[in-house]
């Protein structure tokens, strides 16, 4: 595809390029606005096949992370948020019209639209997709997804905070005091109408028509509104890792946009770098096996601290490289904040950088040895650039490959969050499958996917049969007195005496505690802190504070450990 | 009729690999892949077919497990609303 793609900074706002490489020009650009939330976080890379596909044929297209998002330059408490948010898309369109583009339509989805409707007037046309009637009644959806999403967690501990008053959790995602009272006040119905005529496409969830009064109300105020059904919301926002853009959606707003020819703009003039309080960022790129490798890098205002070392963030999943619940963007500001720098990178396939755009048919992607090329790459620009130590952190996959990274590089401390799987191999893929097995054995969606030909049946298979060879020669093993050594413990153990101070770190009951257990004698079992009252991708919000002093050292000395836990239950997550 | 209403809901919008022909009444949804931000969708998908509002206190996992679950909570809601 002849697309390029840059990103920079307008304002406070991170946004993405992708604009025409040699082919024509329209005179329409894009902006995409994204949803929010944890929706934001499974949407995000199906937005990037989006923008590629509108690029190709010819449009400029501007993605943006909300201000409280992702690489955004703020976060959920600030009380400025909702004029933020309306600024970040006014100077984004401002800065199109001031390169040449004489039209600029939105593209919104979900709660992104009433966002977009707040500062409708500065859009030519708007694509609005499976947007809610009012901010009210968006919150009604996510205070039901958090009470759903709660339910399934472990109890909070006793002392556990609660949100300040006014704010919102959802789906590990923070809506602040400022931020959901102006949302209570957007109702489609009663807002001031665009003041001049507008294209609207309304585009509703799936399998049904948008809200009347949303079409009513914008209709009264002279848009042209064309309503569909609407399809491929679902798939938008499955689970990062599998979340994918419907070809019929992307080609009906291929048709909705104007076609009109238009000269090429004048060069993006973003800034390279934004500077957020204590820290600053900018985009990093780098080649990668798969084509561009992507990331943040994140360095304190006042320069590094002499010594200071270096940290790298993985990606959890398909989570892009602000990580699970933004927390790795937190962390990487909150080290900025004590002198320390840092890079979060995108590995192959996940969230800006180049690889593949479809959704990961299973688990090997995330565990495969380019994905580790990748995060070895990182290490090496790091250590190129003066870093005389690094440290790794990871989640769940990216666990893994923070420890595939130390054994690879010197590591000086690698804090690695609810791994399942620390080596990549038949076993692996047989424990793998066994958690999925065991998560339900009546689990048909999972038994689907593996007979629908989304997972490797014969790898599967192979697995399986991998896994029942090993266990009896374990306990073959174990019976002549001479055990076979776990590949696990032996590269923790390598790890370790290689120079890597192991920080691991489990939720409370997180099947990662009965991975460590199956895998490493408790002689050489490494200590585990424990997060209690979360689950595997650190929800709620509560514990987000413990993540932080974590990564940053601080709660070395004051968190629960775990020990040996018979009770802890592996059959609630598989590796992701 | 409301039953096979709420299993073609069901089947659309949460995201299940199984069909109408086979998802038994009582099969438990969250079993068959039903998480937490499907069950808003077909939340939303019931409500707009239905012209039910689920108040926060059926917002629980009981209330969506199975088919017969969702039916007993919308006849009660539609009960309320004559």
């Amino acid at each position: 595809m002849d697309v390029a793609r840059e990103r920079y900074y307008l304002g406070g706002t991170f946004v993405v390029e992708h604009r025409p490489g040699r082919g024509p020009t329209r005179a329409s650009a894009v902006v995409l606005l994204p949803p929010m939330g944890y929706e934001d976080t499974c949407a995000y890379r199906p937005a990037r096949t989006l923008a590629d596909a509108l690029a190709a044929a010819g449009h400029v297209v501007l993605r943006i992370d909300w201000p409280w998002l992702g690489d955004g330059g703020s976060d959920a408490w600030d009380p400025a948020l909702p004029e933020r948010a309306a600024d970040a898309v006014r100077t984004t369109v401002a800065s199109l019209r001031a390169r040449g583009l004489r039209r600029v339509a939105g593209v919104a989805v979900r709660a992104g639209g009433l966002l977009a409707l707040r500062v409708a007037d500065r859009f030519d046309a708007l694509a609005l997709w499976a947007v809610p009637a009012s901010g009210a009644a968006y919150l009604r959806e996510e205070r039901a997804f958090e009470r759903l999403s709660a339910a399934r967690r472990p109890p909070p501990p006793d002392d556990a905070p609660a949100l300040p008053a006014g704010a919102l959790e959802a789906g590990g995602f923070v809506y602040g005091p400022a931020l959901v009272a102006a949302l209570e006040q957007l109702d489609v119905a009663t807002m001031a109408p665009p003041p001049r005529p507008m294209r609207v496409l309304l585009i509703g969830r799936d399998g049904t028509m948008p809200p009347a009064a949303m079409h009513d109300a914008l209709a009264r105020g002279g848009a042209q509104v064309e309503a569909r059904a609407g399809r491929g919301l679902g798939d938008l926002l499955e689970d990062p890792y599998r979340a994918r853009l419907d070809p019929a959606l992307r080609d009906a707003l291929l048709d909705w946009l104007d076609p009109e020819p238009g000269a090429p703009p004048a060069s993006a003039a973003g800034a390279t770098r934004l500077a957020i309080g204590a820290a600053v960022e900018r985009p990093w790129r780098a080649r990668g096996g798969a084509g561009e490798l992507s990331g943040i890098v994140c360095e304190p205002a006042d320069g590094t601290r002499p010594g200071a070392p270096w940290t790298l963030f993985l990606n959890a999943g398909g989570v892009r490289r602000s990580g699970p619940n933004r927390l790795w963007t937190t962390a990487a500001r909150a080290l900025a904040a004590r002198g320390r720098p840092s890079l979060r990178v995108d590995v192959r396939d996940i969230g800006d950088s180049d690889g593949t755009v479809e959704p990961h048919r299973d688990l090997e992607a995330m565990y495969a040895e380019s994905a580790i090329a990748d995060a070895v790459q990182a290490w090496d620009w790091a250590a190129a650039g003066g870093a005389a130590r690094i440290d790794v952190v990871g989640l769940c996959s990216g666990a893994f490959l923070g420890l595939q990274l130390a054994a690879r590089r010197p590591v000086r401390r690698a804090v690695l969050f609810n791994g399942l799987a620390y080596v990549w191999d038949d076993a692996a893929r047989a424990d793998s499958v066994a958690v999925h097995v065991r998560a339900s054995l009546l689990d048909r969606r999972r038994w689907a996917r593996l007979l629908g030909g989304r997972i490797d049946a014969r790898r599967v298979a192979r697995a399986l049969v991998e896994r029942g060879r090993l266990s009896a020669l374990e306990g073959l093993g174990r019976l002549a007195g001479r055990a076979r050594p776990d590949p696990v413990e032996q590269l923790l153990r390598a790890v370790r005496a290689s120079g890597t101070t192991l920080r691991i770190v489990a939720s409370e009951g997180d099947p990662s505690l009965a991975y460590l257990e199956r895998h490493v004698r408790p002689a050489e079992r490494p200590q585990v802190t424990l997060i209690p009252g979360a689950d595997h991708t650190i929800r709620p919000v509560r514990a987000h504070a413990r993540v932080v002093a974590l990564v940053t050292g601080e709660a070395d000395h004051d968190v629960p450990t775990h020990h040996e836990d018979p009770t802890c239950d592996s059959t609630t997550s598989a590796p992701s | 009729m409301r039953f096979d209403d709420i299993r073609a809901i069901v089947i659309e919008h949460g995201r299940l690999a199984d069909t109408p022909g086979t998802l038994h009444p009582d099969a438990n949804l969250y079993e068959l892949g039903l998480s937490s931000l499907t069950t808003v969708h077909v939340m939303l998908a019931l409500e707009e077919r239905f012209d039910v509002e689920f108040p926060p206190r059926m917002l629980s996992r009981r209330t969506f497990e199975s088919v017969r679950a969702i039916d007993e909570a919308i006849a009660e809601l539609t009960a309320h609303a004559r």
